[in-house]
């Protein structure tokens, strides 16, 4: 089961959504809720690892300059940034935050969608090696069956 | 002001080329044979050489690195009389600026070197650039990562496009950051392109932004990381992930410095300094074909390579200190000491995932002793003890025929060798699969073992899928 983490500033319509879409999505998810506005004060956060896929969601400008000022604490993850809507958002100082997809919460979701099911299945796939031994991997991962 | 030399048997030519660049400055020489020029790059200190194809005692191409690995390092350009597909693929894989055609030359000639020439330019400073840097965030001060900085000092002074490569885990990620931090570009954006997790039909979009209507589903426009890295950095990590068609489109991203949105029509510019990393080898795969020589030439005009952290275990240390001030600091705990057992049990241990590896145990071991003030070696994970273990062992005589299970190493009489191995190696690759979360391309890499030795160990070990992905 992928573990991602999901994190804003505030317990926002945004991130309330957010949060209804990844739970609906039929992938092999468990989604960690941090704790909106202080995402190191509950336990959940020990679960945290380097490099674990944390998605921060922001309404507006205000929101990613909260973000980004404790962006020293998110570095070593990796970021997935959902803004609500592209009219809130006006300025790109978002990308200081270096996330590795940036999506509209408005209309974009399945890019995210996407995104996770990818990283799933690399991870799905290799999960499962013994079935899979007259199979191979390409160079992402992907199964693909060997010719006969 | 350049030093050029011109390998070309049509001396008329050689001398219409030598007015027109030394009228530029430029000190200019001229050879007519191939080993009349060879001796000449070996004497000077060339800048540039426009080397001809054919010329009477050999192939312009084929002595192209004997040019090239001469002590100046010059940069090349190809001439040639007649239009040649083949060999102006070769000569740009070999890592030719540029392929000219002689008829024309005289006006095409001037783009290509300008921009070789202020590439060169670029190079030089960044060789005389002063060390200091900020270096927050990077831990350790092994003599491997003394002089990593230095290059990173030396990279951050420059432009030039810089290639870090590094088993997984060594701090590719955070070499690149501090080259940006460092950089004139500092307080710009640090664009990441993952290349290994995108999927491969999202990577264009990502990368290039789109138009309206450009494919099913683009219901609005969209700005690409190339776009949005303007005036910052682009990060590609994993770049030997990249897809080979994308590389082709980048590849011309990297000549041209601009780029085409999907489905626009107008070409746009977008001013980023390249930061690459990968823990594959790029030259295999070079030699694989399933990436292009041309492109790792541009990627790699100045590589950084990360040392593993069993090579620097002095900074164990330091690295585990700083690991810890700043999860008690997160997590508003009270500091915890450390005791020296448990440095050195970690001193035992060889890393495979490197600093990741450290970083993630410490994170584990701070999850697990939360309460506790001191943290001692039986906190860390039974595979990183068994190593220290296993140290003691190695100095003693063979151990003699017994049938305990071998993980009660500390409770009585130790079980046979051979079992002792195999109970290791199921460990091992516990291990290894826990880390990789069950990723077999990671687990290949992080363990150096072929994909089909996994398999057979899987095998034989009757490694369940609970096991290999507990976490
Ligand atoms: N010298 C260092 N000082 C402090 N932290 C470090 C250092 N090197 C690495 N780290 C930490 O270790 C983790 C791994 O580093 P990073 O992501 O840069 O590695 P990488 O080489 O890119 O790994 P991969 O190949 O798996 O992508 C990060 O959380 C980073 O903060
Ligand atoms: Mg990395």
């Amino acid at each position: 089961m992928q573990k991602i983490f999901l994190y804003s500033s505030n317990y926002s319509p945004a991130l309330q959504r957010m949060h209804r879409y990844l739970s609906g999505l039929s992938l092999k998810l468990q989604i960690i809720l941090l704790p909106p506005g202080s995402p190191f004060s509950s336990p959940a956060s020990l679960e945290l690892r380097s490099n674990d896929l944390l998605i921060l969601v922001a309404e507006n400008d205000q929101e990613v300059e909260v973000l980004l000022r404790n962006r020293i604490d998110y570095e070593e993850f990796r970021i997935i940034l959902i803004l609500a809507q592209q009219a809130a958002v006006t300025s790109n100082r978002y990308m200081l935050l270096s996330p590795r997809l940036v999506a509209y919460l408005d209309h974009d979701l399945p890019r995210v969608a996407e995104y996770l099911s990818n990283i799933c299945r690399i991870q799905t796939v290799t999960r499962q090696v013994p079935h899979l031994l007259r199979t191979s991997f390409n160079s992402k991962g992907n199964l693909t069956k060997r010719p006969h | 002001m350049a030093h050029i030399l011109i390998v070309d048997d049509n001396t008329m030519l050689c001398e219409l080329l030598s007015s027109q660049l030394r009228s530029a400055d430029h000190t200019v020489l001229s050879a007519l044979t191939l080993q009349e020029a060879l001796q000449l790059a070996q004497q000077e200190s060339f800048d540039l050489i426009l080397l001809d194809v054919q010329l009477p005692d050999g192939n312009g191409l084929d002595a192209f690195q004997q040019f090239a690995q001469t002590s100046s390092r010059p940069e090349i350009i190809i001439m040639t009389g007649s239009g040649d597909a083949e060999g102006a693929k070769k000569a740009i894989q070999s890592g030719a600026w540029s392929y000219l055609e002689k008829p024309n030359i005289l006006q095409n000639l001037v783009s290509p070197l300008t921009r070789a020439l202020e590439y060169r330019e670029e190079k030089k400073r960044i060789e005389q650039a002063p060390v200091a840097l900020k270096r927050e965030g990077i831990i350790g001060s092994s003599p491997v990562i003394n002089s990593s900085l230095d290059q990173v000092a030396c990279a951050a002074a420059g432009g030039a496009n810089v290639l870090i490569t590094g088993e997984t885990g060594t701090g590719k990620e955070v070499f690149a950051r501090a080259i940006h931090e460092n950089s004139h570009r500092g307080t710009k954006a640090f664009v990441v392109v993952d290349c290994a997790s995108l999927p491969e039909n999202l990577i264009e979009s990502t990368l290039f932004g789109h138009v309206k209507g450009a494919f099913t589903g683009a219901d609005r426009s969209a700005t690409g990381l190339i776009k949005l890295a303007d005036g910052g950095t682009l990060f590609l990590d994993e770049v030997g992930e990249l897809p080979e068609r994308i590389q082709k489109t980048f590849l011309r991203v990297l000549q041209e410095r601009s780029f085409r949105p999907l489905g626009s029509t107008r070409e746009e510019q977008s001013n980023f300094r390249l930061l690459a990393a990968t823990n594959r080898d790029l030259s295999q795969k070079v030699k694989d074909g399933s990436f292009r020589p041309d492109l790792l030439y541009r990627l790699r005009s100045l590589s950084l390579h990360l040392p593993p952290l069993r090579e620097r275990k002095e900074d164990i240390r330091p690295l585990c200190r700083h690991f810890l001030v700043r999860l008690c600091e997160r997590t508003q705990v009270s500091s915890k000491e450390i005791s020296d057992e448990f440095f050195e049990t970690l001193m035992d241990y060889e890393w495979p995932g490197n600093v990741r590896e450290l970083q993630q145990t410490l994170e584990q071991v701070f999850a697990n002793a939360i309460h506790h003030p001191t943290l001692f070696a039986y906190h860390l994970p039974a595979h990183i003890r068994v190593c220290t273990a296993m140290q003691g062992l190695t100095h003693e005589e063979p151990p003699p025929p017994a049938t305990a299970p071998v993980s009660s190493l500390h409770q009585g009489r130790p079980t046979d060798w051979k079992s002792f191995k195999a109970e290791q190696e199921r460990q091992y690759l516990q291990q290894v699969f826990t880390y990789t979360r069950g990723n077999i391309k990671e687990s290949c890499r992080i363990s150096g073992l072929s994909r089909a030795r996994i398999y057979q160990l899987i095998n034989l070990h009757n490694l369940s899928t609970q096991q290999k992905v507990a976490f």
